[in-house]
């Protein structure tokens, strides 16, 4: 057990190792950044309960912005109480800007998919609406403000509620 | 459930624009404003696992770079899963131990910042002071930018509380601004 639990905290410290110093090995390329969240699930849009541990989730990640509109996102969200990281999910998104990002365009709204996988296998289809987008890289950061997602139970067929009220995108 | 609307007005009322002012000093005219944030609690705590949902009022009289002051006053809503029987209210004492400029953060967001610790003491209990629980705040990352102060992760010990077990808070993202 303890062996597990060594395993666990060198992998938590690799993953956001990984997180933090990734992009600066990127730096010379346009559009990367580190994304930071808010993340709180909510209960099954059916019956109210939620596939997920209650608790609080952060969520922590990479972003990069190829091209005019597209984001891809690769990130994690760990339970951070009240237990920390005791459960984790690992997700990818692939988002699309609605108005074209331009050197002084500042204000824009995102849809996106993506898929989640949990530490327990649980597996998730996600789509999100963000409505408010403020800055791009141009000015070296965006954030996001209440995004609303909408979770897949791939195993429990059921539909659960997400809610980001704030993300931070700091772009190198 | 009356109060949710309330703290979610609260809560929307912090996307508004405020301008920028002089963050201390004899020419800062704030006296105090909103905060709002997102925490957590260990289950050694008591308290219901969830994600909480914290808003109220913050009052900052002295305006002092150095060991400044500031007296909190709200509730701690949790979230998810949402439960009204969970609610706390929170009376808190903090103190920013200094206020320092940090220069690289204006090259990113256009603004004056300031690095400020602070440390607090935060007292929650229930609506019918049944329950009680006493902690101790530790916030290392936090950020006076413009008229707001912004904290990343700082922690809560809880002390003692009563003939329950101590355990930690952990505070995501608070967001304090003056207002009035």
């Amino acid at each position: 057990m303890y062996g597990k639990d060594r395993i666990k905290s060198r992998a938590i410290v690799l993953l956001w190792g990984i997180i933090l110093v990734l992009p600066v090995w990127n730096a010379e390329a346009s559009g990367f950044g580190l994304t930071f969240s808010t993340n709180t699930f909510s209960g099954s849009v059916q019956s109210g309960d939620s596939a997920v541990p209650p608790g609080m989730y952060c969520r922590g990640g990479l972003s990069w912005l190829p091209g005019k509109h597209l984001e891809i996102e690769l990130y994690h969200i760990p339970q951070i109480t009240p237990r920390l990281y005791s459960q984790v999910y690992f997700g990818c998104s692939a988002g699309w800007w609605i108005l074209e990002r331009k050197e002084n365009s500042y204000l824009n709204a995102i849809v996106e998919a993506g898929f989640l996988y949990g530490l327990d296998r649980r597996k998730l289809l996600n789509l999100k609406i963000t409505p408010i987008v403020f800055g791009c890289p141009a000015f070296r950061y965006a954030e996001k403000f209440c995004t609303l997602g909408l979770l897949f139970d791939l195993e429990g067929k059921r539909l659960l509620w997400q809610l980001q009220l704030l993300a931070v995108t700091l772009y190198l | 459930m009356r109060r949710i609307p309330v703290t979610l007005l609260l809560l929307l009322s912090l996307f508004f624009p405020a301008n920028e002012t002089s963050a201390l000093g004899a020419d800062k005219p704030w006296f105090g404003g909103l905060y709002t944030g997102f925490c957590g609690f260990s289950e050694q705590t008591g308290l219901p696992e969830a994600e909480y949902l914290a808003a109220g009022l913050f009052a900052e009289p002295l305006s002092i770079p150095v060991l400044n002051p500031a007296l909190l006053c709200g509730v701690l809503l949790p979230l998810s899963p949402a439960d009204t029987g969970g609610m706390r209210v929170q009376v808190a004492g903090e103190l920013t131990i200094v206020d320092l400029p940090v220069s690289l953060l204006k090259k990113r967001f256009y603004i004056t910042s300031c690095w400020s610790p602070g440390v607090g003491a935060h007292y929650l209990f229930t609506f019918d002071r049944r329950t009680s629980a006493f902690s101790v705040l530790i916030a290392p990352l936090r950020f006076r930018v413009g008229d707001g102060v912004f904290t990343f992760g700082s922690i809560e010990l809880f002390l003692f509380r009563g003939a329950e077990s101590q355990g930690w808070g952990f505070t995501l993202f608070k967001a304090a601004l003056f207002l009035f």
